[in-house]
């Protein structure tokens, strides 16, 4: 009875004696420093790096969408600070120009759709477009302006060929419906 | 060929180079592929005589943007 405890811890030691040994010879070592490769590189299925061209290519793109966005903003601010200043403080011009119909024919109406865009310039148009689902209105811009087939259309917004064409005539009833009511109005 | 001109270029380190050298055929093609960032920012939010929010585009401040960005372009040659 008192040598079972006895043959136990020999086992124990035994095993010990075996775990060193693994990882002394290099069979524990090699996994461990493959989980660790794997752990520090993000996984198995690490992507390909880049080239440089594409690397330089996403930061002109980078670049080019910050510079937009900070010009759009300085010049907005721009403008709108010459309006308020002009209409407030310039009567004299106000003067010379009263009478005088301004027009300015390429302040077209925009309609976005998601990356979208397109330049109207009839009132009951705009409101149409606006008045349609995003999909619609894309079927409808990469159609009229971008000159796109519908299969090209339906690979872009990822569905069938047939959908294209039903988004197509759902826009062009809600277009109608505007025409109808534009022309009540008149 | 209409589909072809309407289709959003793509980049490429040689159109980037030809920019910056100042092409006017790859700056052309810039503007083109930044075109509806630029509309957006372009583009004046006003309230109609029923007192409804319309967007309308003001070419000036586009041609001050389109512009400005030709410019900003010719910087990127000394970051390359």
């Amino acid at each position: 009875m008192a040598v079972y405890p006895f043959i136990f811890e020999i086992q124990l030691y035994i095993f010990r004696f075996w775990d060193a040994a693994a990882i002394y010879i290099g069979k524990g070592g090699d996994e461990e420093k493959r989980l660790s490769l794997i752990a520090y590189e993000g996984g198995d299925d690490m992507p390909t790096p880049k080239s440089r061209e594409q690397e330089l290519c996403e930061m002109f793109d980078s670049y080019s969408r910050r510079t937009i966005l900070n010009l759009g903003m300085y010049v907005r601010r721009k403008y709108f600070t010459h309006k308020n200043r002009f209409t407030a403080t310039d009567p004299q011009i106000l003067d010379e120009t009263e009478g005088v119909d301004e027009t300015y024919p390429s302040n077209s109406f925009v309609v976005f759709a998601d990356e979208l865009y397109c330049e109207l310039n009839h009132e009951f148009l705009y409101n149409a477009f606006n008045a349609m689902p995003v999909n619609q209105r894309k079927v409808l811009i990469l159609d009229y302006w971008h000159h796109w087939k519908d299969k090209q259309i339906a690979n872009y917004l990822e569905v069938t060929v047939r959908t294209v064409y039903n988004l197509r005539q759902r826009a062009y009833r809600t277009i109608l419906l505007y025409e109808n009511r534009k022309e009540q109005d008149t | 060929m209409k589909t072809e001109r309407n289709k959003i270029p793509d980049l490429s380190l040689d159109l980037i180079k030809r920019a910056t050298a100042g092409e006017e055929e790859a700056l052309l093609v810039l503007l083109r592929r930044y075109d509806a960032d630029i509309t957006r920012w372009a583009t004046i939010e006003e309230n109609d005589s029923e007192g409804r929010s319309i967007k309308r585009l003001d070419e000036d401040l586009k041609a001050e943007i389109q512009e400005r960005y030709i410019r900003a372009i010719r910087n990127w040659r000394e970051l390359i």
